[in-house]
């Protein structure tokens, strides 16, 4: 018989809003045993945090909570949380060193008959000590260094093991990790998944995993919890939850998740007209520090083109200069150098005069949809004011116009009075995606559209970008980090690292044989919805290393010191882009000097 | 919430307080000097140093003029120099910061700059020179007070564009084909009001204030108006044998900058300046 670690039965919470009271968490009953992984799952608003901070008694004031067990073996302080964002959670002011330090001396080692007076002075040294042990573990490479600086100096991921660290400072026997690596990158997302389970293994640690998503549960939990409204609608083992549900809404989301990761069937119509190619595009940021010129290069020399009626996806990990390439499309930034053709015309930025009838062509749907909207202005003024802008038409057409794009992204036309701060995510992105739609533009340049929203949500958005592309004939220029939505909807794929493009082809060929190691780094790292498959799936060479930034050498390929076929030449010149077919790769695996010289009828494969 | 619903009641009673009493003061003040059918400059040798009477119901000063309707006289100058340089101010400081701020680069740097060279005078230096050169009025102290007055103003208002303008809206309605002026009118101010009125509500009591000491020192309104400050400086000679007369200007002195102050923290808690 397992012994229990968590025992909740009956938990209610309730929230108050001036005199109205919310049922946040209804009768959930469940609990955890020493050393197991349980994954909770549930979209957003299901009350999956609410349960975890009513178990840590860490809920605000107005919440009533009340249950008819609720205990954790060895008290409230031997649980420990990690949250989602890790910079809300460190104090930006104080050295992360110290923060990890003040976490080990409040919570010392069960003090033995031995430990003399002696000891105990040196308990700041032993801190320390015993600080660089739990960085190591948490995957920190260069704890020494680490532990010295600022949380604001450091990447998200490294922040998140810091998090991590200090939790496992506590000596928890249980570890609640509350969507641990939703705000991180792919190839980062996996390794602290990968860190998180070997410490559950080898502390024996129990580890409350609560995500929205259902692949980063499927990878690490043994038994799974799904909640929906407030309750635990269905309990059972990782495989019994994938395979077998016996809810109809867990079925729901399993399969919303599997299609993320599968193709669409859907046949749009991809004329043979280049609509849209940009040559030698580049970007550069000044910052003028001390009088001196200090530039980084967000993008650096980027081209690709864009058939009539295609859909190109964008991948790469954030700050890779996905964002900067679509502001250069839609003329909000001036190229540092490169240009825009449109149709094989020559088109300028916004700034330098791009005339109101090349604005109509392209438009842009916004990834944050909280922020893309106009909190002051109701959603009929947000939709008509394109129209406005274009002067056309009387105000009582305008509202016909915006009631029947309304419909078109299927809402309902009460919505025109409501205001942004009243619409959930998944219907601000509609009206993102009406907005754009307004002008009856041709090519529409989404910045990673769906990766704020709940799976099943993001379904829906993605089934209906697809819709309007087979109705109107758009084509997508489409902005992801996840590879799994890129993949979906998208005919040819473009990878971005550091500010070029490594890889770009077709998304089928791509996805089933990448080439360039990066790709394929970003494959392996991609989690599907598929618990036999997650374990199958072996570890990367490339994924061992800490989180490094990845920015190589001066003149070397920026990849190399993550990348694991790394090569001598790698590090001192950069690889040009190498062209087979429709098959564009930077890499040096694909150059003459490598592979020898070929014939004209060699077929060249994946090297990796 | 409950703590939230609390802070917001109270900062509801705050703001109210503040208007209610601000209300009531700028009544009076206009309406007094109206129609009390006294006149506030002149002099009556036979009522000199009166105590409070039905007739005169603040009494009267050494020259027999009647303080209640010369306290009134005095908080509308206040008033009209405190609501009339924030307008001022306010209408400067927007249009510059704006520019500065949604503009950039050059023309930024130069307003700003231009901003601070006006304001590292002493705003106090520009009243006084200002009043010797077109007499000492309400409306030379007003101009005084808006010629580095505009520069507090500017400078949050060009914060908040630009923090506004960068906002994903702002980039939306650019690709959309919005020109500039649109673009600040309909999206950055709307969303940039709050912090800009709260500071401009805290504006006036700082001119109210300033007013009324320089009143006090004497390079202020000159008499026979009356001021605030410059009637607490008629009051101090005989404070020993007539206290009243310095108490019932500094009350009301009083009442108004703290109503002022109250509308201002009241705003500054209810936390921005939503429609909705």
């Amino acid at each position: 018989m397992k012994e229990e670690l968590l025992f909740v039965r009956h938990l209610h919470v309730e929230f108050q809003h001036g005199g109205q009271k919310e049922e946040a968490v209804r009768d959930v009953s469940f609990d955890v045993g020493c050393g197991e992984i349980v994954g909770v799952v549930g979209e957003s608003g299901s009350g999956k945090s609410t349960v975890m901070r009513a178990v840590l008694d860490v809920l605000p004031q107005d919440a009533d909570v009340s249950y008819e067990q609720l205990w954790i073996r060895g008290g409230k302080s031997s649980a420990a949380m990690v949250f989602q964002d890790p910079s809300a959670y460190l104090n930006p002011t104080i050295k992360v060193g110290r923060q990890l330090i003040e976490t080990i001396l409040l919570h010392p080692e069960p003090v033995t008959e031995k430990a003399t007076q002696q000891q105990k002075k040196n308990s700041r040294k032993r801190a320390w000590e015993h600080a660089e042990k739990l960085l190591e573990m948490t995957g920190i490479r260069n704890p020494e260094e680490i532990m010295k600086r600022y949380p604001f100096e450091l990447s998200g991921g490294q922040q998140q093991r810091i998090v991590l660290a200090i939790a496992l400072a506590c000596r928890p026997s249980l570890l609640i990790a509350d969507e641990p690596t939703t705000a991180l990158d792919v190839t980062v997302q996996r390794q602290i998944l990968d860190r998180l389970k070997r410490i559950a293994e080898e502390t024996h640690t129990s580890v409350l995993l609560v995500s929205h998503d259902l692949g980063v549960v499927a990878a690490l939990a043994k038994r799974i919890l799904v909640m929906k409204d407030g309750e635990i609608i269905e309990t059972g083992t990782a495989e019994e939850i994938f395979h077998e549900a016996k809810e109809q809404y867990t079925r729901e989301l399993v399969e919303a998740a599997r299609k993320h990761g599968s193709r669409s069937q859907d046949k749009h119509r991809i004329s043979e007209t280049i609509l849209f190619q940009a040559e030698h595009l580049s970007f550069q940021y000044t910052k003028f520090h001390f009088l001196k010129k200090k530039s980084t290069e967000a993008v650096q020399d980027v081209s690709f083109f864009l058939r009539k009626g295609e859909s190109y996806g964008l991948v790469g990990e954030s700050g890779s200069g996905k964002t900067t390439l679509a502001r250069m499309m839609t003329g909000i930034i001036e190229p540092s150098a490169g240009q825009i053709l449109y149709l094989k015309e020559r088109w300028k930025s916004l700034q330098k005069g791009r005339s109101k009838a090349q604005c109509q062509k392209i438009q842009m749907v916004f990834q944050n949809c909280a922020q893309a909207l106009d909190p002051k202005r109701t959603i009929g003024e947000a939709l008509s004011e394109p129209l406005e802008i274009w002067g056309g038409g009387m105000q009582d057409v305008w509202k016909t116009e915006a009631a029947e794009m309304l419909f078109k992204v299927g809402l309902e036309p009460e919505i025109l009075e409501k205001y942004p701060g009243e619409l959930s995510g998944g219907q601000r992105q509609r009206i993102g995606i009406a907005r754009a739609l307004m002008l009856k533009p041709e090519l529409l340049v989404l910045d990673e559209p769906v990766s704020a929203l709940d799976v099943t949500v993001q379904e829906q958005i993605l089934q209906l970008l697809e819709r309007l592309q087979r109705e109107q004939e758009l084509t997508y220029f489409f902005i992801s980090h996840d590879l799994n939505v890129v993949r979906r909807i998208c005919d040819r794929i473009g990878v971005l690292y550091n500010g070029r493009l490594v890889e770009s082809g077709d998304a089928e060929q791509l996805y089933r044989e990448p080439w360039h190691p990066y790709t394929k780094e970003l494959m392996l790292s991609t989690l599907t919805a598929d618990p036999k498959k997650m374990r199958r799936r072996r570890n990367v060479p490339g994924l061992t290393s800490g989180g490094g930034t990845g920015s190589g050498e001066e003149n070397g390929c920026p990849y190399a010191n993550r990348c694991g076929y790394v090569m001598e030449c790698c590090k001192k010149e950069r690889p040009e882009l190498y062209r087979f077919e429709d098959r564009e790769v930077a890499c040096f695996l694909y150059s003459e000097q490598h592979s020898g010289k070929r014939s004209k009828e060699y077929r060249m494969a994946s090297q990796i | 919430m409950k703590r939230k619903d609390r802070q917001k009641a109270e900062s509801n009673f705050i703001l109210k307080t503040g208007v209610i009493l601000l209300a009531m003061l700028t009544l009076l003040a206009v309406l007094v000097p109206i129609f009390s059918g006294q006149s506030y400059a002149e002099q009556n040798p036979d009522l000199q140093n009166l105590g409070s009477s039905a007739a005169h119901l603040f009494g009267t000063d050494k020259f027999g003029r009647d303080l209640f309707v010369r306290v009134w006289y005095g908080t509308r100058i206040s008033l009209f120099v405190g609501i009339g340089s924030m307008a001022i101010c306010g209408a400067v400081g927007i249009v510059i910061g704006a520019a500065a701020g949604y503009a950039g680069g050059i023309i930024d740097l130069l307003l700003m700059r231009l901003g601070d060279l006006v304001d590292a005078v002493p705003s106090l230096l520009y009243v006084i020179l200002i009043t010797l050169t077109f007499g000492a009025n309400a409306g030379s102290i007003l101009l005084g007070i808006c010629i580095s007055g505009w520069v507090e103003s500017a400078r949050i208002v060009r914060a908040e564009v630009q923090r506004v303008k960068t906002l994903n809206f702002c980039e939306a309605a650019r690709i959309l084909g919005a020109g500039p002026i649109r673009i600040l009118r309909t999206h950055v101010l709307p969303n940039a009001w709050g912090p800009v009125i709260v500071s401009l509500t805290f504006f006036i009591p700082k001119a109210i204030f300033t007013e009324a000491f320089l009143s006090f020192v004497g390079v202020g309104i000159e008499a026979p108006q009356a001021s605030l400050g410059s009637l607490i400086q008629a009051a101090r000679s005989q404070m020993r044998l007539y206290p009243s007369q310095m108490l019932y200007p500094i009350l009301v002195l009083s009442l108004l900058l703290i109503s002022l102050h109250l509308i201002g923290v009241g705003l500054e808690q209810k936390g921005g300046w939503n429609r909705r």
